[in-house]
């Protein structure tokens, strides 16, 4: 019987299952790269080509070089929109990520009316985007809101949320986040699964307590689901357009407003359909090298002890 | 166990998809609209070419008023026996959806027979030949009906292209019995200076010990909203552009005075709470005694019918007026597609849409405002101050828009009256930046 | 029971042995309890307003509990529109997508974590890029690319003529169907899994198919469970897409049949809420049927010896 080594080589290897494995890797693949090829590869690349033309979809546009690129440098409006999504991102994820595991692992277990607590949970995840982020708006009102109330309460001086420069992103953050944990927690929840019970009795029994046992067995082993929320949260967050749509169409005073936000902006209000390319194609390319970093210093294979 | 109960879930799935794949290869997507009843030929029955006519509405709204619309399209085939339509009626719930869709019809190719804008997109349809000039075509009568300022929104370069369905404009409203509680007398003139305004909501303002607002003077609803501030912009004799709409005119000094009265009344008289206002429609301070003065959306007068009727002999409507007087009209116009090629038949369907006697049933179904001068004895409108008012001021009526660019322009003027009030920068600053980036976006399109 | 953060396996529970221990317990489920309870704060906001009476609509401050509970909203919100239809569109729509991403996903997602085939890391990153670009910039082209697909809806061999997949099932759910999110979690997935029964099973001679669809596809039950409900919940939200390729009411979804209730200046808020809440309660339904499916199918202890 081949016997697994730690990192998974078989010792024997055989050509022809080698051949088998490549030509079967292809085929498996083979749907999902056709679909690719037709329904994303063409839009990007006409994308990025009009990303060269000032083309306004009401007709018209002619090649114009890299002048949408160079406006972009100068265009105020859109690094502030760009510090924005930044740092948006790096509040959103990190937080989202860590409250979600906390959750998945209290609720990993035999509880009663378990599946109600996890629904609970994941309930902000599956409603309509406009009704919740109307919701959200009464919540942070200035004088009236559920939020403003509770911390006047708490002896703490009412925010101006939606309407301060800021505290809009921090309200858009809160937001974001009781939207997003629910599927964070449902992935953490599904990949400790993949932990064998074994390895915890055996920790047990070696006299590990619960530190112990979560920073060296639970977390390295949930390394990759970690890296996959990690990478799928950024791309996600850069993206975020909808909430903030609604409740702050990019205010007040611009705070809020994001690249995803000045894409839409340029692209369906100004149908200046060439440089909303050009500033997706930047978009792209910034959250392309950050993954690509996270990839690189972030471990993304789980090690079996 | 779980390998069969899943195995047996993907075939069900997979046989539904194949179900749908069948369905689709046989012309599946075809929809079934109501058969539109044929009239009774009482002519010798000549072939008629059947037309599928394609519109596309943002107005017409919820349940009522698709059905509306629905039924006018039928009127429309039952008065017109000379042609076989079957319509095809896309509802959109807003206007911000409406720029994707239109934006990629126009890509594709595809704009509907007839649709609808704002006033503010004609030029930029027009500036693209994608529209059908009307000159000539329209009854003078009909032309006649709207007033003059309000019609011309519906030109480009001398020429016609749109006509007015629903208007919409912003009133100064007021509170009589809240007035009297602060010692100022209801009976307020018919035009106020803004200094009046000012004072008035200054002494109706009201706040707790810690300085928290409890009933603000004057209700502003939304600090940036510019078309609330145009009649204060207007009635200090300023301009939005010159007379060609060549150069921007945001810092004459009359613009730059109505505007500063504007940051003060929030930052100095503090008569409104950048805030205080809900920002949720139908849901207003000034019905739950929140707000003595209110700049208003006509649709106020529907609000108040359903939320408290008692109140409405409560309410009453001034006008600013100083150096100047000007009523902000906003609007749907129809327009048609010139790629159409029912050319004729939508021009007969537009007449009829902006016909009175159709018009009259739409407002009244959403509560909006008609832009028909003939409508103003209308019960519908007599029945509600405010809508006899928002009629009555038509002759003082102003639009914005001019410049091929105003889309982008009026994107700065939002975030220019915003980094006004917030403090970023100051009212004089603010304007300045403005007219420079409005010159340099018009400069462009002369390109 | 030990409320302590190290998880422990859901079959074995300890029951409170002391008094001590049954008041920590009663302290968990309160304190776990409430968190759930403000978490979902925003709904419980949304079904009061569903039932408020009209002329509690317009209150500010608003009321928490309507006076009366007026469940006629429920009924007249879906008689606004054709929601029979919009539902079963829904329904269709995010079942296919879920068995497509699902499927095509595993297969790819497995032929990227194990049959490493020549090209599967420049592969993969183009698959991460699909994810990073801005839908906004490939709407317009993709519209077109559907438009225009020949032979389809009238159109000739180049795509011209007709109106190609436009208000078709075809170009409502193909375009979609295939998710890099999906492959990618998968791929994280599979990866995870420990190699022995892969390599026993291609020693032992069996196909490359039959590794995948029996032995491998099977440990995957919590993936393939998790990704089953956001694929759902995805197709089921998804809003912009079937927006643009559907002109006629007959093929359109809840999301932009929920629109008819908001207009620019005027919002019927009850029956907004009222659908809304409609429109969500069959995801919950998903999800809670789905997540007891997080458990593994093959326990792993069956491997040792």
């Amino acid at each position: 019987m081949a016997v697994a080594t730690a990192k998974g080589k078989p010792r024997y290897r055989y050509q022809g299952m080698e051949r088998t494995k490549q030509r079967a890797g292809l085929l498996f693949v083979a749907p999902a790269l056709l679909h690719f090829l037709i329904f994303t590869s063409i839009p990007v690349f006409v994308a990025v080509g009009i990303s060269f033309t000032n083309y306004s979809p009401l007709g018209g546009g002619k090649f114009i070089g890299i002048q949408n690129y160079i406006k972009m440098i100068s265009d105020e409006l859109f690094w502030t929109a760009l510090k924005n999504t930044l740092v948006y991102s790096f509040w959103t994820v990190p937080v989202t990520m860590a409250l979600a595991l906390f959750l998945a692992l209290i609720l990993n277990r035999k509880l009663r009316a378990l599946a109600w607590y996890r629904a609970a949970f994941y309930m902000p995840q599956v409603t309509a985007t406009v009704a919740i982020a109307v919701v959200w708006m009464w919540m942070f009102n200035n004088q009236f809101g559920v939020i403003n109330w509770v911390l006047e309460g708490m002896g703490l001086k009412a925010v101006e949320w939606l309407t301060s420069p800021t505290w809009a992103m921090p309200a858009i953050v809160i937001m974001s986040v009781w939207r997003g944990l629910g599927g964070t927690m449902v992935i953490f929840l599904a990949a400790q699964q993949g932990i064998p019970d074994y390895l915890y009795e055996a920790a047990r029994i070696d006299g590990a307590n619960d530190r112990q046992i979560f920073w060296r067995i639970t977390l390295p082993l949930l390394a990759p689901a970690t890296f996959f929320l990690l990478v799928t949260g950024l791309i996600g967050s850069f993206q975020v357009f909808d909430s903030i749509y609604v409740m702050t169409g990019g205010g007040p005073s611009h705070a809020t407003t994001t690249i995803a936000h000045q894409i839409y902006e340029q692209a369906f209000q100004f149908t200046k359909m060439g440089y909303a390319s050009a500033e997706a194609v930047v978009l792209t390319i910034v959250v392309f090298i950050i993954t690509v970093i996270n990839m690189k210093y972030v471990k993304s294979d789980a090690d079996y002890v | 166990m779980l390998k069969i109960s899943r195995k047996l879930r993907l075939a069900f799935a997979l046989m539904l998809v194949l179900s749908m794949a069948l369905t689709a290869a046989c012309g599946g997507g075809k929809t079934n609209t109501p058969d539109t009843s044929k009239p009774a030929d009482t002519k010798p029955a000549a072939p008629k070419e059947k037309i599928t006519f394609r519109m596309l509405t943002p107005i017409y709204r919820g349940e009522e008023g698709n059905k509306l619309l629905k039924d006018l399209m039928e009127e429309f085939e039952q008065k017109n026996t000379d042609l076989n339509i079957e319509f095809d009626i896309e509802f959109l719930p807003d206007y911000s959806k409406l720029n994707e869709k239109l934006t990629t019809y126009a890509a594709g190719n595809m704009l509907p027979d007839l649709f609808m804008i704002g006033v503010g997109w004609i030029e930029a349809f027009a500036s693209k030949n994608l529209l059908v000039p009307l000159d000539g075509k329209v009854k003078a009568e009909v032309l006649a009906d709207y007033e003059k300022s309000i019609i011309d929104g519906g030109y480009y370069k001398g020429k016609l292209y749109g006509l007015p369905l629903v208007l919409d404009t912003r009133l100064i409203v007021y509170r009589k019995d809240l007035l009297q509680k602060c010692g100022v007398d209801p009976n307020i003139p018919e035009f106020i200076s803004k200094a009046q305004l000012r004072d008035w909501a200054v002494k109706c303002t009201q706040r707790d010990a810690s300085g928290k607002l409890v009933v603000a003077g004057l209700d502003m609803a939304n600090h940036k909203d510019r078309q609330r501030w145009y009649q204060f912009f207007w009635s200090s004799g300023a301009e939005l552009f010159n007379a060609d709409a060549s150069k921007a005119a945001f810092n004459s000094p009359e613009a730059i005075e109505a505007t500063q009265y504007w940051v003060d009344l929030i930052k100095k008289d503090k008569v409104f709470d950048v805030g205080f206002a809900t920002g949720i429609p139908n849901v207003s301070l000034m019905t739950n005694d929140k707000a003595v003065f209110a700049i208003a959306h006509n649709m106020y007068a529907a609000e108040i019918k359903k939320s408290k009727p008692e109140l409405e002999k409560q309410i009453g409507i001034t006008t600013l007026k100083d150096k100047g007087v000007g009523q902000f009209y906003g609007g749907t116009m129809a327009v048609l597609s010139a790629q159409s090629k029912h050319q004729d038949v939508a021009l007969r369907v537009m007449q009829f849409l902006a016909a009175k006697e159709q018009v009259i049933r739409n407002v009244k179904v959403e509560g909006t405002l008609p832009p028909l001068k003939s409508l103003a004895k209308d019960p519908y409108i007599t029945g509600a101050p405010i809508l006899v008012k928002a009629m009555d001021l038509m002759k003082y009526a102003k639009r914005e828009g001019g410049p091929e660019a105003w889309l982008e322009i009026r994107s700065k003027l939002d975030a220019t009256l915003d980094d006004a009030v917030n403090g970023k920068k100051t009212v004089k600053e603010a304007m300045d930046a403005l007219t420079k980036a409005s010159d340099d976006l018009i400069a462009q399109t002369k390109k | 029971m030990d409320v302590s953060l190290a998880p422990r396996p859901v079959s074995r529970v300890a029951a409170p042995r002391t008094a001590l221990g049954t008041l920590r317990q009663i302290l968990f489920y309160l304190l776990l309890t409430a968190f759930a309870l403000a978490w979902m704060v925003p709904f419980i906001w949304m079904v009061s307003t569903a039932l408020k009476p009209e002329p509690e609509i317009y209150l500010f401050p608003p009321k928490l509990i309507p006076s009366t509970l007026v469940w006629a909203n429920f009924v007249k919100a879906m008689k606004a529109a054709a929601f029979p239809i919009y539902f079963r569109n829904s329904l269709v729509q995010a079942v296919v997508h879920t068995v497509a991403s699902v499927f095509f996903g595993a297969m790819a997602g497995y032929a990227f974590a194990r049959l490493k085939f020549r090209g599967h890391k420049p592969m993969f990153l183009l698959l991460l890029a699909k994810m990073m670009v801005p839908s906004q910039v490939t709407l317009i082209p993709l519209f077109l690319l559907c438009k225009n697909m020949p032979l389809f809806g009238g159109n000739d061999m180049l795509g011209h003529g007709g109106t190609g997949w436009l208000n078709s099932w075809w170009g409502l759910l193909v375009p979609g169907a295939i998710s890099a999110y999906s492959i990618f979690m998968f791929r994280q997935f599979f990866q995870s899994l420990p190699r022995e029964l892969e390599e026993a099973a291609r020693i032992d001679g069996a196909s490359e198919w039959r590794i995948f669809w029996g032995i491998m596809l099977p440990q995957a039950t919590p993936a393939v469970a998790t990704l089953s409900i956001f694929a759902f919940q995805s197709g089921w939200n998804s809003f912009l897409w079937p927006l643009v390729i559907t002109t006629k009411d007959q093929m359109r979804t809840i999301q932009i049949g929920l629109t008819v209730f908001r207009q620019d200046f005027n919002v019927q808020w009850a029956y907004l809420m009222a659908a809304t809440t409609l429109a969500t309660i069959p995801m919950i339904l998903i999800f809670l049927f789905g997540q007891r499916y997080f458990v593994k199918g093959i326990t792993m202890t069956g491997m040792k010896g």
